[in-house]
């Protein structure tokens, strides 16, 4: 089953991302058009989703990778701050 | 003209919005999320709630904004202090890394007069003694044990049944102490032992040197009997005579058993729970089998699925959260340990769940033989034909050889679970661990898939279960504030 996304909505990380979580249930490739990705979704042998259910899921994935990629964007800054002062008095960084 | 100004006014620059802490999101159910912070405070929140907060859209008057800002998910014109108190709280979790190695298991002997089908140890037979450890290893092994920084040390006794090599334990132990007169650590023992051998030299031992026992009992004597076999037919009595007998003369306090689950564990967890309801221990460690040693070579570790074992610890944990319900105290310990990561500040030792792994930094096992593993996992490894994790000898390799060696930073750094697929995008990486070794025995992988891999899958299923339940009943929460702050 092919399932389609925008090139100009969403990237090919999200959807790499979204592609390993579903190893144990869906063998995913992707394909690149001009403006789409495009990924074939094929049920792993043995478990117990429709095609068309396994889609559904994928397509939800896609949107949460999107979403934490957008946060861990906005917040990177505020992350590198946070760990650089929780670690800037362990005394681990030796003289 | 009022002496204060409208509450408006002092809302105006929350009024101006927020700016987003970082912060994971993983699906609990079908409806709902749960987001962490970097120092694993949670909330719960639907999708729409959830785009809304991370759009910066969400109402400050909204009580999810409130709960949001008090967790330090946000911050806005009037919490700018979050940033420092969130990297004090993440200080506060990872600070015992620098205490390194403070859990230091000395394999006393291989030989056991059990012959349990499950043993995740090859184990010997009882008269082998040239698989007990020699006193010249054990000091070489004192002398590692010593160049470790932590200022609490822990020997702990393996085997085998340590027991059959009682006087290299009564070596080690009087050794140490000796040591310990200019070390000036914070030095404890403990024996695991089956407690089929132990005698009251051995207990007036104990009891001088202030020795905990933990022993193994997986319920029922009829279940018990049947997954650990010995001549006599008697584990079951041996324990619980052990126990009393332990207890009598150490205090009720210094005994504690685990239990592994078999495929005949399965369906009897009340029974179970029951068993050490009744011989008055305060809670039970509701264990999967593992994959290493004697268990794969008998197919026991294929005996039940993951499924089932879930179903058998969820039983196990509603059944022992009813008790508690009632009046009764009684805790389910891995419940405990992660609610003390979700509810408290600080990080438990347990070195299967925590990044970096544990391996090595949080515990090390000295082998008969000398060799120097990287944990009790992974020596057992080893014994099935894999000696990756054999970080040296205790004769012919320094402590900076050791723990300094590519074959300990190596799966360390690999594995490490801020940097690993999936995990470094999941909500619940700050309850768990990494595992090396158990991807390496299961996937040929330090890192593993954890779409494939049962570590993650087990220990998902429990984050979830666990939230789920705080949720559904603040009774409930109350019951697993307590268990998370026993310290």
């Amino acid at each position: 089953m092919l399932a389609e996304f925008p090139k100009a909505a969403f990237t090919a990380e999200a959807i790499k991302r979204a592609a390993y979580v579903f190893m144990d249930r869906a063998d995913i490739s992707l394909q690149a058009t001009e403006s789409q990705w495009q990924c074939m979704i094929t049920a792993r042998a043995g478990q117990s989703f429709t095609v068309e259910q396994l889609a559904e899921a994928f397509r939800r994935e896609v949107l949460d990778q999107d979403l934490r990629l957008t946060i861990e964007a906005k917040t990177e800054a505020t992350r590198t701050a946070i760990l650089g002062l929780a670690f800037s008095r362990t005394g681990l960084q030796g003289e | 003209m009022s002496r204060f100004q409208q509450l408006a006014e002092f809302e105006r620059p929350l009024a101006a919005g927020y700016e987003l802490l970082p912060f994971h999101f993983t699906a609990l159910d079908d409806d709902n999320y749960v987001a962490t912070n970097v120092a694993g405070e949670f909330v719960v929140l639907t999708r729409p709630d959830l785009e809304a907060f991370s759009s910066q859209s969400l109402p400050h008057t909204s009580a999810l904004y409130d709960e949001l800002k008090s967790k330090h998910f946000l911050i806005d014109s009037d919490s700018d202090v979050a940033i420092d108190l969130l990297a004090l709280k993440l200080r506060t979790k990872l600070a015992p890394l620098a205490n390194f190695t403070g859990l230091h298991m000395f394999v006393a002997t291989l030989r056991c007069e059990h012959s349990c089908p499950y043993c995740q140890v090859s184990r010997a037979n009882d008269d082998r003694t040239e698989f007990d450890m020699s006193e010249a290893t054990a000091l070489k092994a004192l002398d590692l044990v010593f160049r470790s920084p932590n200022p609490a040390i822990k020997v702990e006794f393996q085997g085998g049944e340590p027991l059959l090599n009682f006087p290299l334990v009564r070596f080690v132990v009087e050794e140490a102490k000796r040591r310990n007169e200019a070390e000036r650590r914070n030095l404890a023992f403990v024996i695991a032992t089956n407690l089929a051998v132990i005698d009251d030299e051995i207990l007036d031992f104990c009891r001088t040197h202030a020795i905990l026992i933990s022993t193994s009992l997986d319920g029922p004597a009829d279940l018990h009997n049947k997954n650990r076999p010995r001549p006599g037919h008697d584990s079951h009595a041996r324990a619980v005579a052990g126990i009393h007998a332990c207890r009598s003369a150490l205090g009720r306090d210094q005994v504690a058993a685990l239990m592994t689950t078999t495929a005949g564990s399965l369906g009897r967890v009340r029974e179970i729970i029951d068993e050490y309801v009744s011989l008055d221990f305060d809670g039970i460690f509701l264990r999967p089998l593992s994959p290493y040693g004697f268990a794969m070579k008998t197919k026991f570790y294929r005996g039940y699925d993951q499924a089932r074992w879930l179903d058998f610890y969820f039983e196990g944990l509603d059944y022992i959260i009813d008790l508690n319900l009632s009046g009764f105290w009684f805790i389910e310990h891995y419940a405990a340990l992660i609610l003390r990561k979700m509810l408290t500040p600080f990080q438990p030792g347990y070195v299967d769940l925590i990044s970096p792994a544990g391996i090595g930094i949080g515990a090390i096992a000295y082998n008969y033989d000398g060799d120097v593993y990287a944990s009790d996992e992974s020596r057992m490894l080893a014994e099935m034909g894999d000696k990756t994790f054999c970080l040296g000898n205790v004769h012919t390799h320094s402590f900076e050889d050791i723990f300094l060696g590519d074959a300990l930073l190596g799966p360390l750094e690999a594995s490490f679970a801020g940097s690993a697929p999936m995990c470094s995008w999941c909500a619940f990486e700050p309850y768990c661990g990494a595992d090396p070794v158990f991807h390496h025995a299961t996937q040929a992988d330090f890192v593993g898939k954890k779409p494939l891999s049962a570590y993650c899958n087990r220990n998902m299923a429990i984050f979830r279960g666990l939230i789920q339940r705080m949720r559904s009943n603040p009774d409930v929460r109350a019951v697993f504030e307590r268990w998370a702050n026993l310290g």
